[in-house]
């Protein structure tokens, strides 16, 4: 009898799947819920090496990841591309190494802000609820691993919303896809290979490409590390009117760089899920970069140019999003002053 | 090579001969496929003898087809090679602004152009012979930096300006891609997904 309710709870899921936004009923919303809580707790405390294959539109790459999970601060990750050209991202202690051995250049970032992941569980994801909709879509196999889908629908347009296969085990994202408001993939990812390490050595997380170590303490060159910092701002002449409900803003900083441009203000703004970054960079009548529309990937752009400032807007939501917050951006002189 | 043909038979030579001519015969013709072609011109480039029958072939072909003017000059061939090699090699063409800087057409960032600096911190560099990629200025009022510590990602001549600056747009926005993404790693859920994009875009596009 039991097995009969999950399998006609699995089978509602599917049929759900397909169904409009509106008709769901709660008890499996509350079990979707009990499953990213889940898969919260894994992406935070599991350790694990894996290959997986991503496709974003007609693109699609190989590559490798190694993570270390642990306290906060402690978490370690190795990701590289297998296919293409070499690329490389290293995040420990508190930093960020992006590699690009075509250039022998390393980016280094200090001071990486660690919060790994706002949403309190499960206060927040409650609160998430107010913009998403979560669903259990049944199950599926992934890299040779039992899963359960599960579904976050946006309940406007201003947001995308995912598709998401966690490894039955634990609730580890094995699979997931960007749907578009339409409910197209924008970008998947898929786990190939698993394999859950209790114990990952140090000498995984070391880069081969990163001469002597640079990596292998996680942390950047102390020399450079806060030279160019950005640093939080509290003074802004910057308003966005028109923000999509439900997005708030996470974090806001002044970028200085060292060349000598003029320094950048990035503001963050976040939903729990989608992440929108604002890039505010004087002109001084240099020609903008972006006017109107844009694709980054799967992420949408809008630029543009409000009193000699180029405006960008980009993340990982709809195009009208951006377009809504790009124009709504205003410069009030007066708030600039002290 | 003149070791291995002098090891030859003296048939095989002849054969070899015969096909090289042949194959030259064919090309003054217009009739040969893309890799036989090109065999025959790396054969052309290096054999003397070859080259004289080239000409000869030509200068055949033309009398045949009646296109020979009245007076030939045996040292014109001579003449314009001799021009071609004391002639400067051509500048590089400046490469136009990539597609993607029009509004609406997407970023697509080259495969050389890549990360740039993250959450705004200063960059490092492993090669003290390589150019470290810099958030360098694109605005004309200020002082050129100088090439071998500004300019990004790639060594670019003087002459090519165009194509630097389009270099400096392109590292500005790589910048904005991994300040986005680093900060994206940690208000979503899945935190990896955002170091996936960092280095899921790099491919030429």
């Amino acid at each position: 009898m039991k097995r009969n309710l999950v399998l006609c709870c699995a089978t509602l899921a599917i049929a759900a799947g397909s169904l409009p936004l509106a008709g769901w009923s709660q008890p499996v919303a509350e079990d979707a819920k009990h499953w990213l809580e889940r898969m919260l707790q894994s992406t935070q405390t599991l350790s694990y090496e894996g290959t997986f294959i991503y496709v974003q539109g007609p693109h699609i790459e190989a590559m490798r990841i190694v993570n270390g999970g642990g306290a906060e601060g402690k978490q370690r990750r190795r990701l590289f591309s297998l296919s293409g050209p070499p690329r490389e991202v290293v995040v420990a202690n508190n930093s960020v190494i992006c590699l690009l051995p075509k250039q022998h250049a390393t980016f280094v970032g200090g001071d990486y802000p660690r919060s790994p992941f706002p949403l309190s569980i499960p206060r927040e994801l409650g609160r998430l609820q107010n913009h998403y909709q979560f669903e259990m879509l049944g199950s599926d196999r992934v890299a040779g691993l039992e899963a359960q889908v599960i579904a976050i629908k946006p309940r406007d347009a201003w947001r995308f919303g995912y598709r998401l296969s966690l490894d039955r085990r634990n609730g580890m994202v094995l699979r997931s896809a960007l749907l578009d408001e339409k409910g197209y993939p924008i970008e998947q990812l898929m786990f190939t290979d698993l394999q859950l390490r209790p114990h990952i050595d140090d000498a995984d997380f070391v880069s081969a490409a990163l001469p002597d170590g640079a990596a292998a303490q996680g942390g950047p060159n102390p020399d450079n590390a806060e030279s160019s910092a950005g640093e939080p701002v509290t003074r802004s002449a910057w308003r966005v009117d028109q923000l999509p409900e439900g997005f708030a803003k996470v974090s806001h900083n002044r970028i200085t760089q060292a060349s000598g441009r003029q320094p950048t203000e990035h503001l963050v703004f976040a939903d729990g899920l989608a992440t929108i970054s604002i890039f505010v960079e004087k002109l001084n009548q240099a020609p903008p970069l972006l006017q109107g529309r844009s694709q980054f990937g799967s992420m949408n752009a809008f630029g543009v140019v409000v009193n000699d400032h180029q405006i960008l807007v980009v993340g990982e939501a709809p195009a009208a999003t951006m377009q809504r917050i790009a124009t709504s951006i205003r410069f009030d002189s007066e708030a600039d002053k002290p | 090579m003149a070791d291995k043909t002098a090891e030859r038979q003296p048939a095989q030579l002849a054969n070899d001969m015969t096909m090289a001519a042949s194959q030259l015969s064919a090309m003054v013709d217009d009739e040969l496929q893309d890799m036989e072609s090109d065999l025959a011109l790396r054969r052309l480039s290096r054999d003397q003898e070859a080259r004289d029958r080239w000409e000869r072939y030509h200068l055949i072909s033309n009398a045949l087809q009646d296109h020979l003017p009245a007076r030939i000059d045996p040292g014109f061939a001579a003449r314009i090679r001799q021009a071609i090699e004391t002639d400067p090699l051509p500048l590089p063409v400046v490469k136009p602004l990539p597609t993607w800087y029009k509004p609406v057409t997407g970023f697509a960032l080259a495969a050389s152009v890549v990360l740039m600096a993250l959450f705004g911190l200063k960059l490092t560099q492993t090669d003290p012979l390589q150019p470290v990629a810099q958030f360098a200025s694109a605005t004309p009022d200020l002082p050129a930096p100088a090439p071998a510590a500004f300019l990004p990602v790639q060594t670019v001549a003087s002459s090519q300006r165009a194509d630097s600056a389009s270099t400096l747009i392109e590292s500005r926005l790589g910048s904005y891609l991994v300040n986005h993404n680093g900060y994206a790693s940690m208000n979503s859920m899945n935190g990896m997904l955002p170091h996936v994009r960092m280095v899921g875009y790099q491919t030429e596009r």
